[in-house]
């Protein structure tokens, strides 16, 4: 792979491949699906090529393509992959070749979907790896439009509330961050180059108060994608009324966005501010944690339950970046990383589910695992490892972001283990009621071939494989991403 | 000390089981039945395993048989090592463990016999065998916790495993729960832990402890302890033991007498020095002896017999807690391991009685003698051996566990409350020899209610091999002559014996079991039953009874026994009465889940009145002002909007409609909101 730009491939790739969708000749929905799964699947051998030339216990970027672009308003080609970004873009490629495998049996308006698909994944992989603010930003609004038309179209009955819902809180966000991005610009070293603002801020460039605004700016984009309490009402909505995949990509990718910007920019850019804001911060994680849980416990709706438990993980994402310690900053990007896991399957899930049952409500559905015994052991499963089953990945994030919480911030982290209690009540009341209830009268019925198909099952192997081996053994994952954790947190000196 | 081999044979211990799982879980439908022979191939290698490690722990002399780990995870800079940890605790509990596990399991083939997810449970249970054996060799603390956890995911799946039945599914809620408020304690002392001593593994824990902060390690160690409270069904986080029944038999006679519910008392003595040096033994032995005497005083009020046995445990396990409290580290884990055998007896016993009778209350029974002669007989053993009659082995180890308290170790903070504690656990072992003597003379003497039969001999033989091992595991560490046990747990401690002391818990029991034959017999005669039945209840009292406790014998002819039940007996049927009707289930129902499910309630709707409200009144009132105003920002958003949405032909329709209003209000809120929390968080800075 030496020599060639291997960043700028992986960026590209979706790209060709989704004009290549478009040219297709109109009403060839097989040869646009085989597009979308094969243009997936390279995009995703390419990376777990990346991955294996990745040397692990090297700190700093790995990759990195630098040039002028243009050079009158600072701004840099500037592509890298480090142990923060590195499991991001494995997850963003593969959770939207599951996502294609998926789509196999999608019947309206195929050929647009894949060209969104293909454009959403160049938006999620391209934010993950710029280094330029532009490029940034530019990646970060990429993903925003696909998302919004993925929801309009082919979303539930308020598609059309959902999505202009979405659209604002996410616009509104990342217009603010936009001004923040642009401060750092004014405020800096007169270049858009994240590592030169990066080197340019830990040198005390930006003055206290400064950095302070800048980092206001940035956190209110930041914090609409992840969601951070009090800016998660658009979540629900979004979710419920997203198709499928774009709940998968949703929930599993685009939160994440907004955690790694805290990591990518505030942090090394804004030593002040980031420690100054610390413990507010760690204080909206633990609020969400506990927040979230509590609201997703009174949900009726199924898909709505799981939204809300997305609000209390990334709860403990913000708290662990909050802490700023190496544990912290390690545990929040595996929980990442589980969260999309985890949830990219409960979502799968919801989705077989309401294909079956033409419902989502909690109180209808009943007894499938008698009914789809597969699915209701897969829907345990999932469960246990949503609740943060030890041995299952989700308890290592959890854990990682709680102890690097409690070194931070001292009893305030342990506030959430009221979040995990009530995690472990909601998921285990859902179980009740849908999986091992006893089929009666008036619950609703399985209304075509119960069995999963093999397009539903093959995306859930994986899923299930990682969050199991994670759980097991999660040495091999931590060991990528601790040098970079490690740099950041000595930033702020923790 | 540590070669290659014996770290193999103790990961084959773990190893073997989790194999019978994953094979199971993809083969089981396949192999059908087999399926549970292929779990018992797997044990008996564990078994045999647990046999080799005890034997090097016998040779070690004190010091660690194996001791191997690698690095599992690297937590900001401190690194997590598992593995496996063998010294004489460890592989004593292990080969208890392996024992009950194996005989449980050959039971289980013939209990479960025609189940339609008979491989499933044999999946199950292989599972929590593992974790249990992996829990009990952990290196690390949090590796036991990661166990203990999947111990918690078999107990749920297992209670809940006829799901079809409601109350399955309630008790499987309830246990998982109920079981995870207290782990959450364990899960911050894990992390407190782990911050002051900056290391998890379980050797260096107890070698560093003494430099954490009194105060803070108390703290931790009190947070662990909230752990083994839960899982070891301790009050006040009882109550989802005896519910926990709803499972079959040969769940309640593995996980929740023998050995997962034991795990809380292992956790403690796991981590005893670190306990002792904290100073949370009273707190300890607070908690256990009033869960010894709590749990007998509601075993006395149950007529179901699994239940019956349920709170026993509970007491029991009280009984060791409140054993290590007082410094009896070696007495508690005696208990722990002739507590195993004779406890899994006696629901595997309990389970044949299911089986040939058809229910399981104690009051539709009678007489079950005649027709389940093997089933009576080992009862009657277990039943012995758990009130404490000598020479089976409950005798020994409570008898150890009185004297512990008697004449506490006088290096630990909690002499002061020997004296107290130790009467307490007297009564309480009267108390145990009475229910357990009243359920036995209910359910296997006097008239014959029902017809019964008796069990398969694949479920008898484990009985009877579980009745050899409770009648003699007393010799594994017999005060003076032989205390193999305690040379292997504590080599070096100064042993003391007190002969009286033995006479004493002895007589307790064996007044106990007298009085419960008393009542019994006054209650046949009330009833006006034959005197041929009579004169046989006669002849087994004089058989069973009045050779060995010539003390009680004589204690009738003073016609002490009114005396006594007036006395001790009545008032604690009152007290366990009142207890029962104060019922915790309904307290905490009303305190905890009600008051839960108010709040998330509440919190609801603050999500969709306050923070969506806010929004929609920020947006009426900043729309009047801007429509006064015309707020060139708004404009320019909604033109932004209108852009995008307007390049969809589409969406330019609806879009236009919905534009004006929807966001003008979330930008509003947006900003609003971000600029609350900035300057909040900017005075929480300051």
């Amino acid at each position: 792979m030496t020599g060639l730009p291997a960043l700028t491939i992986l960026v590209t790739m979706p790209l060709l491949f989704g004009v290549a969708t478009l040219l297709l000749p109109r009403g060839n929905d097989q040869a646009a699906r085989v597009l979308g799964i094969v243009g997936t699947s390279a995009v995703f051998v390419w990376t777990v090529l990346i991955l294996g030339a990745f040397s692990t216990g090297a700190g700093g970027m790995q990759f990195v393509e630098l040039r002028e672009w243009v050079p009158v308003i600072g701004m840099t080609y500037h592509l890298g992959i480090d142990g923060l970004s590195l499991p991001l873009v494995f997850l963003a490629s593969l959770l939207t070749m599951l996502c294609a495998v998926y789509s196999w049996r999608l019947k309206e308006q195929v050929k647009t979907f894949f060209f969104l698909l293909f454009l959403l994944e160049v938006g999620m992989i391209g934010v993950f790896l710029a280094l330029d603010a532009v490029m940034f930003y530019v990646f970060w609004e990429i993903v925003l439009v696909p998302m919004f038309f993925m929801i309009g179209i082919w979303g539930g009955e308020r598609r059309r509330y959902a999505s202009v819902k979405f659209f604002i809180y996410t616009l509104v966000g990342s217009v603010v961050m936009l001004l923040g991005l642009m401060l750092l610009y004014m405020w800096g070293p007169k270049t858009f180059d994240l590592v030169e603002i990066a080197k340019f801020g830990q040198a005390g460039g930006f003055t206290n108060e400064h950095q302070v605004w800048i980092y206001g700016c940035l956190f209110l984009g930041f914090a609409v994608k992840v969601p951070i309490f009090p800016f998660h009402t658009w979540l629900p909505d979004a979710h419920v009324e997203a198709p499928t995949v774009g709940s998968v990509l949703l929930a599993g990718v685009l939160l994440k966005m907004g955690g790694y910007g805290f990591l990518r920019i505030s942090l090394p850019a804004l030593p002040y501010a980031f420690k100054y804001f610390s413990f507010s911060l760690g204080l909206l994680g633990v609020i969400g944690i506990v927040y979230g849980a509590a609201v997703a416990l009174t949900q009726t709706d199924l898909k709505k339950m799981v939204a809300y438990s997305s609000v209390s993980h990334m709860g403990f994402v913000v708290l662990g970046i909050a802490s700023a310690t190496t544990a912290g900053i390690d545990g929040a990007v595996m929980q990442m990383f589980n969260h999309g896991i985890i949830t990219g399957m409960l979502f799968f899930l919801v989705g077989m589910i309401y294909e079956r049952y033409h419902t989502k409500e909690i109180a209808k559905l009943k007894g499938i695992v008698t009914t789809i015994p597969v699915l209701g052991v897969i829907v345990v499963f999932a469960s246990f490892a949503s609740l943060g089953l030890p041995a299952l990945a989700g308890f290592v994030g959890e854990f990682m972001t709680l102890f690097g919480g409690y070194q931070a911030f001292g009893w305030v982290a342990g506030i959430s283990v009221i979040g995990i209690v009530l995690t472990a009540a909601y998921f285990l009341r859902m179980l009740q009621q849908c999986v091992f209830s006893p089929v009666t009268e008036d619950s609703a019925v399985c209304e075509m071939p119960c069995e999963l198909r093999a397009t539903e099952f093959l995306p859930l192997v994986p899923l299930m494989s990682f969050a199991l081996f994670l759980g097991l053994y999660p040495q091999p994952f931590l060991a990528i991403i601790n040098p970079a954790a490690t740099a950041l947190a000595a930033i702020i000196g923790r | 000390m540590t070669s290659v081999p014996v770290a193999l044979i103790a990961a084959l211990v773990p190893l073997l089981p989790a194999a019978s799982f994953l094979l199971l879980v993809v083969f089981g439908r396949r192999l059908g039945e087999r399926s549970g022979w292929v779990a018992i191939g797997a044990l008996a290698g564990s078994l045999a395993c647990a046999v080799t490690l005890l034997v090097r722990a016998l040779a070690a002399e004190g010091e660690p048989v194996v001791h191997a780990t690698f690095r599992w995870a690297t937590i900001g800079h401190f690194g997590i090592d598992f593995g496996v940890y063998v010294d004489g605790l460890s592989a004593s509990v292990l080969l208890m463990v392996a024992v009950v596990a194996l005989m449980v399991f050959v039971y289980a083939t013939g209990y479960m016999h025609g189940d339609s997810r008979y491989p499933w449970f044999f999946a199950v249970f292989s599972l929590f065998t593992c974790s249990m054996f992996a829990l009990v060799t952990s290196a690390n603390l949090l590796q036991l916790m990661v166990f203990w956890e999947v111990m918690g995911l078999c107990s749920y799946l297992l209670i809940g495993f006829w799901f079809e039945r409601e109350e399955a599914r309630r008790a499987s809620i309830k246990a998982f729960l109920t079981t995870r408020v207290g782990d959450m304690g364990f899960l911050l002392g894990v992390v407190v832990l782990l911050a002051k001593v900056r290391s998890l593994d379980i050797a260096m824990l107890i070698a560093n402890g003494e430099t954490v902060p009194r105060g803070i390690l108390l703290i931790a160690c009190l947070l662990l302890f909230c752990g083994a409270v839960g899982k070891s069904a301790q009050f006040p986080l009882h109550i989802w033991l005896p519910d926990a029944m709803a499972g079959p038999t040969p769940v309640s006679g593995l996980l929740h007498s023998a050995t997962m519910v034991a795990a809380g008392v292992f956790l403690v003595a796991r981590m005893y020095p670190l306990f002792a040096v904290s100073g949370a033994l009273p707190f300890v032995a607070g908690a256990g002896i009033v869960s010894a005497v709590f749990g007998a005083s509601l075993a006395l009020t149950e007529t179901d017999i699994k239940r019956t046995l349920a709170y026993s445990t509970m007491s029991q396990l009280g009984y060791m807690m409140a054993a290590l409290g007082m410094g009896g580290y070696v007495a508690a884990v005696f208990h722990l391991i002739t507590h195993g055998f004779f406890k899994s007896l006696l629901f595997l016993s309990a389970g044949s009685v299911i089986h040939g009778a058809e229910t399981q209350d104690v009051r539709e029974m009678g007489g079950l003698a005649k027709t389940m002669k093997v089933t009576s007989v080992v009862y009657l053993i277990g039943a012995l051996a758990l009130a404490g009659i000598p020479p089976l082995a409950g005798f020994f180890s409570k008898d150890a566990i009185l004297l512990s308290m008697w004449a506490p170790n006088p290096r630990l903070a909690t002499v002061t409350l020997g004296r107290p504690i130790f009467f307490v656990a007297l009564a309480t072992a009267l108390l145990t020899a009475f229910y357990m003597f009243r359920q036995y003379f209910m359910v296997f003497r006097g008239p014959e209610k029902r017809h019964a039969h008796e069990s398969p001999r694949v479920m008898l033989v484990p009985m009877v091999v579980l009745a050899v091992f409770a009648t003699l595991a007393g010799l594994i560490n017999l005060p003076v002559v032989f205390s193999k046990l305690g040379k292997l747990l504590a080599p070096g401690e100064v042993e003391t014996f007190m002969p009286m002391l033995m006479l004493l818990s002895a007589s307790a029991a064996a007044m106990g079991v007298y009085i419960a034959w008393e009542q019994n017999r006054s209650r046949l005669q009330n009833l006006g039953v034959h005197a041929g039945t009579f004169g046989l209840e006669r002849v087994y009292g004089s058989v069973f009874i009045k050779p060995v406790f010539a003390v009680s014998d004589f204690l009738r002819r003073l016609n002490i026994d009114n005396l006594v039940q007036r006395t001790v007996l009545d008032p604690v049927v009152a007290v366990s009465d009142m207890l029962r009707r104060m019922d915790f289930d309904v307290v905490y129902m009303a305190v905890f889940v009600r008051f839960t499910a108010a709040v998330a309630e509440g919190l609801s709707r603050v999500d969709v009145y306050v923070i969506d409200g806010t929004v929609n009144l920020i947006g009426r009132v900043g729309l009047r002002v801007a429509a006064a105003l015309r707020l060139v920002d708004i404009r320019a958003i909604d033109g932004g909007v209108n852009a995008v949405g307007g390049g969809t032909a589409a969406f330019g329709g609806w879009l236009k409609r919905l534009q004006t209003g929807v966001v003008a209000n979330y930008a509003l809120f947006m900003l609003l909101f971000g600029i609350i929390i900035f300057y909040v968080a900017k005075g929480l800075a300051r």
